[in-house]
């Protein structure tokens, strides 16, 4: 056993407090300065007996650091929590900071339950130091040697005992610290609770007038057409178009606020993935379908052409004969397809004619999926490239300014890369992402693909 | 089809939008009345609203189900956070679907055409 004596006096001191509570009574707060001491106790059951004997000597105040959930267990079993409801029976006002889960929260419970004020601590105090503090004139420090072990006695190191102002008062300061942080904390998790529920109301508060609006208009549209011969051709045209400007109007509406809401959800960590397998000659095929509907008719100058380098070379169509091997990635299919209808969409925006091409690869490692968008447009504008997958950042009509920020969210939800690039030699730009192919169940299958594959992955690249 | 939807311009916009695509729409905007109204056989399909006062569309859906077993019904929602009770009801109940709101009249008669095709060309066969 160590014991260090900082000054002849405390040793009188230190020795009374063998005999607590007495040598800590009620009148400690008069301890003359030249008994103050400070010890250090390495014998585990000295520490015990100073920590209980140190609970009971408090006469207004405990603050106390349980540092894990292992530490109340064991501390529990040692009588801990007893004494800390027999404080509170004595008008001790007790507040604990302490780690919290399912496990321990029927015991913290009991002791909230008695008057004890509990608070979740959320940075874990790396040190794992247990903190004793009473009546801010007597602190006992202990370390945590092992907190894996279920005894006290095995899972604890040194502690130091102190009286003295000039180290009880600065772990006080550091309680106190931890205490408002924990307030923060608390306060951060109610906005992010009222954030969530204010997206959900929002979700269907401005989805719900939505529908209405575009089928109301419609309905105008549908009803007019029927009534052709009875108007006017300059009047019906004139209706047609204003009932087409409400829709798409609607639509834009539409897309906005799906975005704002996906957009909050990330950012409120309420964002999930559906996560299975998906073949990419199928997602590829139908992100090109929904932009060739939604250009129906506008953009004829414009070719989507696809081209699956991981089958050995391009198709035309969707579907092909030749290649037998299917790639698959693990990955949410419809936010994937949104990643790629956005990169699709806003090449459309920005080509006025030529071709769009759409690879699909196996990178040369086998370790991830790449699909890449090569558009021959305006190329991206250097004032917003710096800043491309940022909220906002838009240069197009009628986008929102989310769709990159949102694609990038989804592809790091992934653990995929996303980026974008200038073609070199014509015009435009190509925008590419990799998803990882690592929780991809079929590893072994990869290596039956095209042996080419990595000679044209230098290609797209 | 039955429509069920407490929203009075919904149901209204569906019936009329529905109607004028040559479907035969029964609506309403309590559900509770809907319930009691409903016959067995009478529809191919339902649609219903499920954030409801007085009865919510889940509670709809038991309700039509034990009484017709052949009717598919499809709960429509705006909300996002009922996702995993629909799921687990959805993977129960083969003629049970989930429609996200908002939907057009025009997408919706699409899709129920789409539903009928398939049981019409077993008819013929």
């Amino acid at each position: 056993m160590f014991h260090l004596w900082l000054f002849r006096r405390t040793r009188i001191f230190a020795e009374s407090l063998g005999a607590f509570p007495e040598g800590m009574g009620s009148d400690s707060r008069r301890i003359p300065a030249e008994v103050a001491s400070i010890r250090i106790l390495s014998d585990a059951d000295r520490i015990r007996q100073q920590y209980i004997a140190l609970i009971r000597s408090a006469t207004s105040e405990i603050l106390l650091v349980f540092p894990t959930i292992n530490s109340i267990h064991r501390e529990s079993s040692i009588g801990v929590l007893e004494e800390l409801k027999g404080a509170v029976k004595h008008n001790v006002k007790v507040r604990v900071l302490c780690a919290e889960d399912d496990f321990i929260k029927s015991h913290l419970d009991e002791l909230r339950a008695c008057g004890v004020v509990i608070r979740r601590i959320e940075t874990p105090t790396e040190t794992k130091f247990k903190m004793l503090i009473v009546d801010r004139r007597a602190s006992l420090v202990v370390e945590t040697k092992d907190d894996s072990k279920s005894k006290f006695s095995e899972a604890v190191g040194l502690a130091t005992f102190s009286n003295s102002n000039a180290t009880v008062l600065p772990y006080v300061t550091i309680f106190e610290s931890f205490w408002r942080e924990t307030e923060l904390y608390e306060r951060a998790r109610e906005a992010d609770r009222v954030k969530d529920e204010f997206v959900n109301i929002a979700a269907h508060e401005l989805r719900t007038p939505i529908m209405p609006i575009i089928s109301g208009a419609e309905l105008i549209r549908e009803t007019l057409t029927s009534v052709r011969d009875k108007l006017e051709p300059a009047v019906f045209d004139g209706l047609i178009r204003d009932s087409n400007l409400i829709i798409r109007s609607a639509s834009k509406l539409q897309k906005l606020s799906e975005d704002i809401l996906q957009v909050s959800r990330l950012e409120a960590g309420t964002f999930r993935l559906n996560m299975r397998m998906v073949d990419v000659d199928d997602l590829v095929a139908s992100a090109i379908a929904d932009i060739e509907k939604k250009y129906l008719g506008e953009k004829t100058d414009v070719k989507i052409v696809y081209a699956p380098l991981h089958r050995g070379g391009p198709m035309s169509g969707a579907k092909n004969g030749g290649y037998s091997q299917k790639l698959e990635i693990y990955c949410d299919s419809q936010k994937i397809s949104q990643v790629l209808i956005n990169i699709l969409d806003n090449a459309m925006k920005f080509t006025r004619q030529g071709e769009i091409r759409v690879t699909s690869a196996v990178d040369p490692t086998g370790s991830e999926v790449l699909i890449s968008v090569r558009d021959s447009g305006t190329g991206i504008d250097p004032s917003i490239k710096p800043k491309l997958f940022e909220k906002f950042s838009t240069n197009s009509i009628g986008g929102t300014g989310l769709g990159l920020y949102l694609s990038k969210r989804i592809i790091d939800a992934h653990n995929g890369r996303i980026w974008a690039t200038e073609n070199s030699g014509d015009r435009g730009s190509t925008f590419t992402f990799a998803l990882p192919v690592s929780d991809y169940q079929g590893l072994e299958d990869l290596g039956n693909l095209p042996v080419e594959r990595p000679a044209k992955v230098e290609h797209l690249r | 089809v039955l429509i069920v939807d407490d929203e009075r311009d919904i149901v209204d916009v569906l019936k009329r939008g529905l109607s004028l695509k040559g479907i035969d729409v029964d609506a309403f905007s309590d559900p509770l009345e809907a319930l009691t109204e409903f016959k067995p056989g009478r529809y191919d399909f339902v649609v219903t609203d499920i954030r409801m006062p007085r009865m919510n569309g889940f509670d709809l859906y038991r309700g039509i189900r034990s009484q017709d077993a052949n009717v598919r019904i499809y709960l429509l929602s705006a909300y996002d956070n009922l996702q995993n009770e629909v799921n687990a009801m959805l993977s129960a109940d083969a003629l049970l679907g989930f429609l996200r709101k908002p939907i057009s009249y025009s997408e919706l008669a699409k899709l129920l055409f789409s539903e009928t095709r398939m049981p019409d060309l077993a008819d013929v066969s």
